[in-house]
């Protein structure tokens, strides 16, 4: 059996002036905890301006996730709640509470590149 | 060529009489004028969604003679009575944007779907475009058509028939729900945790056997 494949999922998050934390306080206590539930992995977090919010700039929030292979990506994306209901109301309730806050998102499915090293 | 495709989905107290029921349909759909052909066929047990207990799917010379079929003396005696208990999910539509295949296929899979109101009409154009890649990356699909629907009946308005036939259902279970331009590309739009989420969550998938080719 060969290595289930490594696939990454990023979300970047381009947020309004002044509203960085508040962005970054909904995904990290109402989005972190049910996708980790989901079998989802935080690889890493990262913000642009570096290091500090500069309440008169507009902000880029990116989280990087990482799953197991094909199924582990299908498990998340097909997540159900613990009363055996659709989480799609659930995922869509939060990025309809955040939209207010910023200015556009992707998610984007990433895995190493093809080819030789 | 026009085909309208049903499913229906049976009263529990009717469940029992599939086969009496699917007799019938076949022997009432010899009656109606203009039917080029007929499936009438149970749906398959696995990987199916919201799609009941049969398929039936006529191929018409048009969409008038289709039209024509439900306005069929035939129609009223031997067809309603069949079905007038169930729940039927119906489409109608043009097999126009198609690819045939050897007609070696066993497995044949639509997937019925609507775009939410006042989606992007951009998006809705990369979900088709991309959608139409999947044939050439998954070789398991051995023939597929993507159409829009002229007419729908049910529970909700469906305006896409995505159907493909395979040899078997690993093909659809396997190669086409692992290939990274479903997860990754394709499937943003029915993904809610995705900007482009457009799909309407209400899917039909079904799925049935077959023994000769359904996409001509």
């Amino acid at each position: 059996m060969s290595e289930p494949l490594r696939v990454l999922i990023l979300d970047e998050i381009e947020v309004l002036p002044g509203m960085a934390n508040a962005v970054r306080e909904a995904y990290r206590q109402e989005y972190a905890p049910a996708a980790t539930a989901r079998g989802m992995k935080l690889e890493a977090a990262w913000q642009n301006p570096p290091a500090i919010d500069i309440v008169e700039l507009p902000a880029t929030l990116f989280w990087l996730w990482s799953v197991e292979g094909e199924a582990g990506w299908w498990k998340q994306r097909l997540s159900r709640k613990a009363d055996g209901t659709d989480e799609r109301e659930d995922k869509l309730a939060f990025w309809q509470g955040i939209a207010p806050l910023i200015s556009g998102r992707r998610r984007r499915m990433l895995t190493d590149q093809q080819g030789d090293a | 060529m026009f085909v309208s495709l049903r499913m229906l989905t049976l009263p529990a107290d009717r469940v029992d009489q599939i086969h009496t029921i699917m007799v019938s349909l076949r022997a009432a759909v010899n009656r109606l004028p203009g039917v080029v052909e007929n499936l009438v066929t149970p749906v398959h047990a696995q990987a199916t969604i919201n799609a009941g207990h049969i398929v039936w799917r006529m191929v018409h010379e048009s969409e008038a003679a289709a039209n024509a079929a439900m306005l069929a003396p035939a129609w009223r005696s031997a067809i309603v009575p069949q079905i007038v208990d169930a729940e039927v999910t119906g489409v109608g539509y043009r097999l126009t944007r198609k690819s045939p295949g050897d007609g070696k296929a066993r497995i044949w899979r639509a997937l019925l779907f609507s775009c939410l109101p006042h989606a992007d009409t951009a998006l809705v154009r990369e979900l088709e475009e991309r959608t139409l890649l999947l044939p050439k990356y998954v070789p398991e699909i051995r023939a597929w058509g993507l159409n829009r629907t002229a007419w729908s009946e049910g529970r909700k308005p469906i305006e896409f028939v995505w159907e493909q036939e395979y040899d078997d259902i690993s093909g659809l279970t396997g190669p086409y729900m692992d290939t990274p331009v479903h997860w990754g590309l394709v499937d943003a739009y029915f993904d809610a945790d995705c900007p482009e989420f457009i799909v309407d969550p209400h899917l039909v998938q079904v799925v049935t056997a077959i023994s000769e080719p359904v996409i001509r």
